[in-house]
């Protein structure tokens, strides 16, 4: 009986740690969250949100670890480098100096699908839960759109043949999250690529708010301002007409109005400024920026910038003339109200700007010239934003008697206004004749050249990508 | 009818006897009988046995072999019945009463012949026993050097038991004639006598000696050795004893064939580095699997990174001069801390019974998912059933010392060299066109302010002779149900490098009670406790320090090296480091109990649960006038930076398990053992890091910083990993000689995803002990020669957890927390798994005085676990796969034998040797291998800046990268030719009369230029062979032992050199700067040195050979316990001894110390020479004395 007992006994131990193992051996993390698992309400559904607006500002670390913005470095200085106006200290990042490894190469590459896969994640998470009202879980699909399609927007313009809608050198589309068995997709079209970003953007508009809580949360406007910098890109028939329409609409019916002088957005008001329509906010205690431009002279503003700000009030805060290592250098002051020799961090040093209500002028006044419309509504646009910048001598404008001469002038004045900034001016910078933009960024001698290559990894990794032309 | 056929048919000799002869025999027996009643055996007395319910039939056998004597018996009579004995050197007749004392048999003894007969047991036989008179019985008891007090001697199968005297006299009063008396002693044979009608009894113990009826304790139980069918070594603590290392894996080296172990440095209590036929996992560690008293327990660093680079003012000399490491790196405290912390540190060597090691895969097989390692079982000192209580106290004092002090340069030498150095500079300019360098400009113009006036010898400032102490108890005894043992002990080391210590409490509790004739409960705990202050390197920051600048400045502060133009090169004041605070304290805690329960005779059940629990505090303080290292040289340190870290991991264990043992009859004999484990993992964290400290000798805790840095921590309620396994094995012996063992495994890991969560682990033995066969059976001198080989699989599963889901990670924007997609799933990765072929033979000659064993493997890993990178447009930077395959082969020989043996001298000798090869057999070349870089971050992989180790596809582990130096260029034609391959290169490096060519990388020769080549093989670290000597010998009461280690045919970088080639900014060098290319050395194999112009990363020149033969121990003992002295104290078994370590080395390394290891966990190689402490060599004085 006793053995028996016993015999039993281990028996039913044994089946009970069978079944009770079944759970255990599926055990959840403590440190991390699980696909699947991560969205149960709405607090967490704001947590997974958040996170693609942490893939938004480009959030990394600095060398002691400290979260910091490395947008800087991907959105601001290597689009202006493209366009000529600034430099990078240790790397030529000149239309002309990429190849598939060089450093920088695959900056936008990485940032784009990190923006790209946070939001299918949190898309493909949300979906399921219906313990989100239904308002709230509405925004927040349209935030996470809105932000898939600024990723791709952003893939698209610096490493696809974004001017012609038949090229074959469209950008990887990805509208499900990854897996180990999707890892590795082929180019869609530049065509398919249009539509799904417009997809993405037409429905996020109607669900995004005038204002979100924060502005560095997205909202209306700033969708449509990212549409029409799609429209104005990819300008096909009807596109310039919208990129007015649109453009007409934020400045008209939009919460934002331009800063008395655009100065006072970066050195004093930041995100309180008006002007402001998305922001990217850094960690209180980070210095990456502020190092990046004043303490390394990693990124400094070119002879071109110098030039093309000759006799423009903006060569007096833009960059400043300091001491670096015993030689007088210009150094990038956008950020920076200190003074340029006695460095010391300024509360706005690290602020930074994804879209700004001045951009919404100058698209509507460039597209105006570019649909062949109404000169004098486009030279009211420019001024206007010219005027909130100390510009009091128009004669220029004025006297620009063609569509094409009056663009020259938008576009130069997109350069000036963005540098260092968002990108907007390189976008620009390559709605110009080729021959044009060579009178401004010499470097830029083929089409070709408007793109970044695919980044050596995507090539050795990704058996079904394709390099772009001339790499 | 078919059963009893079989019976007959497989009967032995005697069985095979029918009722007829026999009932002729016995009339002719008892005819013989009455004509040669004289001839008795009594005077034949050199029987020995040791059986433990062993069948009788095999026991007359051996009797039968031991005598010549034939022993006739029904087999009937015999085949059921088992027998208990101990003897030696017993008589026939004793021998034979014991056997057969409760059965129903008598035996006659006629001429060369034993007659057993039925004995049929009358009522009055019954009532005659019962009133048998008593007799009072006495005797003395002595092994070969005398009497031996503290034997205990009981009446076998009753409560009663006694001691020996002082003099080794016992005395039983109302013994009865068929009493079996027992007397046994620790380390000697137990011995059984029948009274029979004997008054008188003077007993000689045997010691035990190694032989093939040890008890080999394997996974999940223990065997005879002559049963074994897998590759096992054994480590007695006789043979780990009076040495005094601090902690036990320290004392293996060189002890078992196949087992290479590497004290990482000369830190009190350090890490060693120990790899049981190999490496084969890259993520999944390769220490083995530690079984101790059944737990087990797995090594790892429990190093916690503060951030901050803090408590690491600046790398060790070699990184952070720029030399090991190619790209400076900030290393110095994680490496010391991983050096200096041992897993197994809590653990009293001196508490330990026996260490097994398990090589091969059935023997490991049992535990499956962990063992791919190779296991070692150690187990500790338990009681004894019927013994008094014996308190053994010891007590050893070492004096320790910097073996081998590094040569550098002194003030003049370090002058006149830089000066040369700074010279050669403005030569190399004039052709190069560089502006002078601040340093050079310094030294040539304005030399009096920038040499200081000193001359001080750094090494002598960091370190000092130490006196450090050892003290334990222990009690060990136990009734007739019940045993105890039980110790404490303390031990106190101070390091050689001043600021450092180890310091150890440790107890064990073992508790084993009969609560029953058939249930038993043991309690086993062992705790143990240490603080040990780690340093700060301020050993390696000595190497580099100037020579002629002093510790204190003028008004007596810690003189700031960083106004010493030595920024970048990141050398600060050793003096200083001393003061800075890097302690760590560990409890460690590994308990169990267990219920045993035999269900029948043959049926055992038992079950435990364990626990393995560690608590860990790491406190860190970095005072205010030492800078913090940085990828940029100093930083200053306002106001001090300080941490607390602390650890705590639980692994429970729960256990169950069956055994049946069962002999079916002399020819078939069969043991089963099925189990099933369940197995949780817990482990919490946290660590905070602040600065601003008021000041920096008091109020450095925490709660007096200002600004907090770096908060993080994890504490789950839930386990964060289960294992859960049921495992069987299967031994059959065939006939004594044909040995069989099957193995499997089943593992359920929490690890691996749902279609690969579990891993089957099978294994198979076969053994031959061809000595038994009939054509060997009757050569004398041979004991046993037994083939064995095996084949089987094991896993390994010790990799991270949740490393197979799709992840968010917590991470914080704009205030709120956030959630990023931080790691792609696989839920297709499986375990990492070892099938390992194992071809053995045992031989032991001439009583076991020439033993040999021989073994060859064949392991090959495949499916290691590597992250491979994927597609950058994925967003992730890698996907866990199991890619990559391992194979070691080896032949490990150990020959041991007593070349001498007589009664007053002894001299036994052993070798073993392990040759050893490793091959990666399958790597992706594209897969990311900075994710296995090493835990002390001193090893990097291949990468655009180079790396200082490789794993390549058809290579073996342990290869050393650097660049190629392929000579020293000699003459101006050289120069010239070598100027010409590099093309616009020639005017970034020195390539001119003196300085060293590269190799080149031609792959841009067609642009018209060649760049050194980077990533370049110059070096295999791995040994091509290694073992241990072992020579002892004993004459009367003294023991000498001498305890040689070698190992041949492996490679180091030596990392001071990689610093000394050139100046490394304006650091103080090795001596073996002397050899530089100057004008008076001509014939130079290393280049001239030029000041702050070569980005002299390590090269093929600091490679040298580590081939060895080192005197590891020495040790002499001296048993005082016959001495009467002693004696009239009371104490017993006591001895003194003395011992040394590391007393000599011949080598031709020319760094400190050739057996060194920069990482004792690298998977790649951790054959660096980092020289972040030094060798040390001890003096012990010791006794230990029981009471």
């Amino acid at each position: 009986m006793k053995n028996l007992n016993i015999k039993l006994l281990s028996f039913l131990l044994s089946l009970l740690i069978l079944s009770a193992c079944k759970k255990e051996l599926n055990v959840y993390p403590t440190t991390s969250e699980v696909d699947g698992k991560v969205i149960v309400d709405e607090q967490s559904a704001f947590t997974v949100l958040n996170g693609i607006y942490y893939r938004f500002a480009d959030v990394g670390v600095d060398r002691n670890n400290i979260p910091s913005l490395e947008w800087s470095d991907a959105n601001e200085a290597l689009p202006s480098c493209l366009a000529g106006t600034m430099s990078n200290s240790s790397q030529n990042w000149a239309p002309s100096g990429f190849n598939p490894q060089a450093y920088g190469a695959d900056f936008q590459w990485i940032y784009g699908y990190n923006i790209v896969n946070a939001a299918n994640g949190f898309l493909k998470n949300v979906a399921p839960v219906t313990a989100i009202p239904a308002a709230a879980k509405k925004q927040m699909i349209a935030e996470a759109k809105f932000l898939r399609a600024f990723g791709d927007t952003q893939l698209l313009l610096f490493y696809g043949q974004f001017y012609d809608v038949s090229s074959k050198y469209g950008i990887i589309l990805r509208d499900e999250f990854v897996t180990s068995g999707n890892i590795n997709l082929p180019r869609s079209t530049v065509g398919q690529c249009y539509t799904a970003i417009l997809a993405d953007l037409d429905a996020a508009i109607p669900d995004l708010p005038a204002l979100n809580a924060h502005i560095y949360y997205a909202n209306a406007s700033a969708a449509k301002l990212l549409k029409a910098r799609l429209l104005i890109n990819r300008g096909a028939a009807g596109d310039y007409t919208e990129v007015v329409s649109l453009t007409n609409d934020i400045i008209n019916n939009g919460p934002f109005a331009l800063e008395g002088n655009t100065s006072d957005v970066f050195l004093s008001k930041g995100f309180s400024s008006k002007e402001v329509i998305l922001g990217v906010q850094p960690f209180p205690n980070e210095t990456w920026k502020f190092n990046n431009y004043q303490y390394y002279f990693q990124y400094t503003p070119t002879d071109t910038l110098v030039s093309l700000l000759k006799n423009d009030p903006r060569n007096q805060w833009v960059y400043k003339l300091a001491n670096y290592y015993g030689t007088p250098t210009n150094q990038f002051t956008k950020y920076y109200s200190g003074d340029p020799d006695n460095i010391e961090q300024t509360p706005l040093s690290e602020e930074s700007y994804a879209f700004r209500l001045t951009e919404a002028y100058l698209l509507e006044a460039e597209a105006i010239t570019l649909a062949n419309g109404d000169l004098p509504t486009a030279k009211t646009l420019l001024k206007t934003v010219e005027g909130h910048n100390g510009i009091t001598d128009f004669t220029a404008v004025d006297n620009a008697s063609s569509a094409a001469e009056l663009q020259l002038l938008i576009v130069k004045e997109e350069l000036k206004n963005f540098v260092g900034e968002n990108g907007a001016d390189w976008f620009a910078l390559r709605r110009l004749p080729l021959a044009t933009i060579q009178t401004i960024q010499p470097l830029l001698k083929i089409k070709d050249r408007f793109l970044l290559p695919i980044p050596y990894a995507e090539i050795t990794e990704n058996g079904t990508m394709i390099q772009n032309p001339s790499y | 009818m078919k059963k009893n056929a079989f019976i007959k048919a497989v009967r032995s000799p005697g069985g095979l006897l029918t009722h007829k002869v026999i009932l002729a025999m016995k009339i002719t027996t008892f005819l013989l009988l009455v004509v040669l009643v004289q001839a008795s055996a009594k005077s034949y007395s050199q029987i020995t046995l040791n059986e433990r319910n062993a069948p009788l039939e095999k026991v007359l056998k051996s009797i039968k072999k031991q005598t010549g004597y034939d022993i006739l018996y029904d087999y009937n009579d015999v085949k059921n019945a088992t027998v208990s004995i101990q003897v030696s050197d017993a008589s026939l007749d004793q021998s034979l009463s014991i056997c057969f004392k409760d059965l129903p048999i008598s035996f006659k003894i006629i001429d060369k012949n034993v007659v057993v007969t039925k004995k049929e047991e009358s009522l009055v036989d019954k009532v005659l026993d019962l009133v048998a008179p008593s007799v009072n019985v006495n005797g003395s008891v002595a092994d070969e050097n005398g009497p031996l007090a503290g034997v205990s001697v009981s009446i076998k199968g009753t409560n009663r038991v006694t001691t020996t005297d002082d003099k080794g006299r016992f005395f039983f009063r109302d013994v009865k004639e068929n009493d079996i008396i027992i007397f046994s002693y620790i380390g000697y044979q137990s011995q059984e006598v029948i009274v029979k009608n004997k008054t008188t009894f003077n007993i000689k113990l045997e010691k035990n000696v190694t032989g093939l009826n040890d008890v080999v304790v394997v996974g999940y139980g223990n065997t005879q050795r002559k049963d074994l069918t897998g590759a096992v070594s054994t480590v007695a603590a006789k043979d780990i004893e009076n040495v005094p290392f601090n902690t036990v894996d320290n004392a293996l080296a060189g002890k078992a064939a196949g087992v290479q172990v590497t004290k990482s440095d000369g830190t009190p209590g350090g890490a060693v580095r120990i790899r049981i036929r190999g490496s084969s996992s890259l993520l999944g560690g390769n220490d083995p699997l530690y079984i101790i008293d059944g737990v087990p327990l797995q090594v790892q660093s429990n190093y916690v990174n503060p951030g901050y680079s803090l408590g690491s003012p600046m790398g060790d000399a070699t990184s952070g001069g720029n030399s090991v490491v190619s790209n400076v790196g900030i290393s110095g405290l994680s490496s010391s801390f991983i050096n200096g912390l041992n897993s197994l540190g809590g653990l009293n060597p001196d508490d330990i019974e026996s260490i097994t090691i398990l090589k091969d895969a059935s023997s490991t097989a049992i535990y499956g998912s962990k063992a791919a390692n190779g296991v070692v079982i150690i187990t500790t000192k338990r009681g004894k059933n019927d013994m008094k209580p014996v308190i053994t106290a010891s007590y050893y004092a070492t004096v320790s010392s910097q073996y081998n002090a590094p040569h550098l340069l002194d003030a003049d030498q370090y002058k006149s060299l830089i000066t040369e150095a700074a010279q050669n500079q403005v030569e190399y300019n004039t052709t190069s066109g560089n502006p002078l360098s601040d340093n050079a400009d310094l030294i040539l113009n304005h030399p009096d302010s920038f040499f200081g006036t000193a001359n001080t010898n750094w090494i002598k400032e960091v370190t000092r002779t130490t006196v450090s102490h050892n003290a334990e108890v222990a009690v060990q005894g136990g009734s007739s149900s019940s045993k105890y043992f039980s110790s404490i002990s303390y031990n106190s080391t101070p390091g050689v490098v001043k600021a450092t210590d180890f310091q150890r409490i440790s107890g064990k509790i073992n508790l084993e009670n009969d609560i029953s004739k058939k249930f038993r409960f043991v309690t086993n705990i062992i705790l143990g406790y240490t603080d040990q202050n780690i340093g700060d390197n301020a050993y390696a920051q000595a190497l580099g320090a100037r020579p002629d600048l002093s510790p204190y400045d003028a008004s007596g502060n810690f003189l700031n090296f960083d106004q010493q133009g030595a920024q970048y090169t990141a050398y600060t004041n050793p003096v200083a480091l001393l003061t800075a605070t890097n302690n760590a304290k560990t409890v460690s805690l590994l308990g169990s109990v267990s219920a045993i329960y035999d269900i029948t005779k043959d049926l055992q059940f038992k079950s435990s649960g364990s626990l393995n629990m560690l608590a860990y505090n790491q406190r860190n303080y970095t005072p205010s006038y030492l800078d913090i290292g940085s990828a940029y040289g100093n930083v200053a340190n306002e106001g001090g930076i300080g941490g607390n870290s602390n650890r705590r991991m639980s692994d429970w264990f729960l256990e169950n398990t069956l055994t049946y043992t069962k002999k079916f009859n002399a020819q078939n004999s069969l043991n089963v053992l099925v189990g099933q484990s369940y197995e949780t993992t817990k482990a919490s964290f946290f660590s905070a890091t602040a600065t601003g400290y008021p000041n920096d000798n008091v109020l450095t805790g925490l709660s007096s910083a200002v600004t907090p840095l770096y908060v993080t921590g994890d504490d789950p309620s839930m386990p964060q990993s289960y294992l859960l396994s049921f495992y069987a094995r299967a031994n059959y012996s065939l006939m004594d000689k044909y040995l069989f063992t099957f193995t499997g495994r089943t593992d359920g890991s929490s690890k691996f995803g749902p279609n690969n969560k579990f891993g089957y682990f099978p294994s198979g033995a076969v053994a031959w002990r061809i000595s038994q066969e009939n054509f060997l059976k009757n050569v004398k001198w041979i004991d046993d020669i037994k083939f064995r080989g095996s084949y089987g699989l094991t896993g390994n599963q010790n990799i991270g957890d949740q490393m197979y889901r799709t992840l968010f990670s917590p991470h914080s924007y704009a205030g709120s927390s956030a959630l990023i997609p931080s790691q792609l799933g696989n839920n297709d990765i499986k375990w990492e798994s070892t099938r390992e072929a194992d071809a053995g033979l045992d031989i032991s000659l001439f009583d076991s005085r020439l033993t040999a064993t021989v073994d060859y493997y064949n392991k090959q890993t495949s499916g290691d676990l590597l992250s491979f990178p994927v597609a950058p447009s994925s967003s992730y930077s890698s996907l866990l796969t199991n890619a990559v395959g391992i194979k070691n082969t080896g032949l490990e020989i150990t020959v041991g034998g007593d070349i001498i043996r007589t009664t007053g001298f002894k001299w036994s000798s052993s070798v073993n040797v392990t040759f050893s090869k490793s091959i990666v057999t399958h790597l992706n070349p594209n897969a990311d291998l900075t994710q296995i870089s090493s835990l002390s971050g001193l090893e990097t992989l291949p990468s655009f800046y180079g790396g200082n180790t490789a794993l390549i596809q058809g290579k073996p582990l342990g290869i050393i990268t650097g660049s190629y130096v392929t000579g020293i260029i000699k003459t101006q034609a050289e120069a010239d030719a070598y100027q010409k391959k590099l093309g616009f290169f020639a005017s970034y490096i020195p390539a001119s009369i003196g300085d060293p060519m590269f190799r080149l990388d031609e792959s841009t020769a067609a642009y018209g230029y060649e760049a050194p080549a980077i990533n370049q093989t110059i070096g295999y670290g791995a040994p091509k062979y290694y073992g241990g000597i072992t020579q002892g010998f004993t004459y009367k009461k003294f023991d000498l032992e001498f305890y040689f280690t070698y190992s041949v045919g492996g490679q180091l970088l030596w990392g001071d050199h990689a610093a000394s080639t050139e100046f490394q900014g304006v650091a103080n060098a090795n001596a073996s700067i002397l050899n530089r290319y100057y004008p008076g050395n001509t014939n130079a194999n290393e280049p001239r040195l030029i000041l702050d112009y070569y980005d002299y990363s390590s090269s093929n020149l600091d490679v040298f050979s580590s081939s060895y033969l080192k005197l590891r121990t020495l040790t002499l003992s001296y048993d005082l316990s016959s001495s009467s002295w002693f004696k009239r104290a009371g104490m017993k078994n006591t001895s003194v001894f003395v011992s040394a370590t590391n007393i000599f080395t011949i080598t031709k390394y020319p760094g400190n110390d050739p057996e060194i290891s920069d990482d004792p966990y690298s998977v790649t190689g951790g054959y660096f020479d980092v020289s972040n402490y030094p060798t040390i060599r001890t003096f012990s004085i010791g006794l230990k004395a029981g009471f």
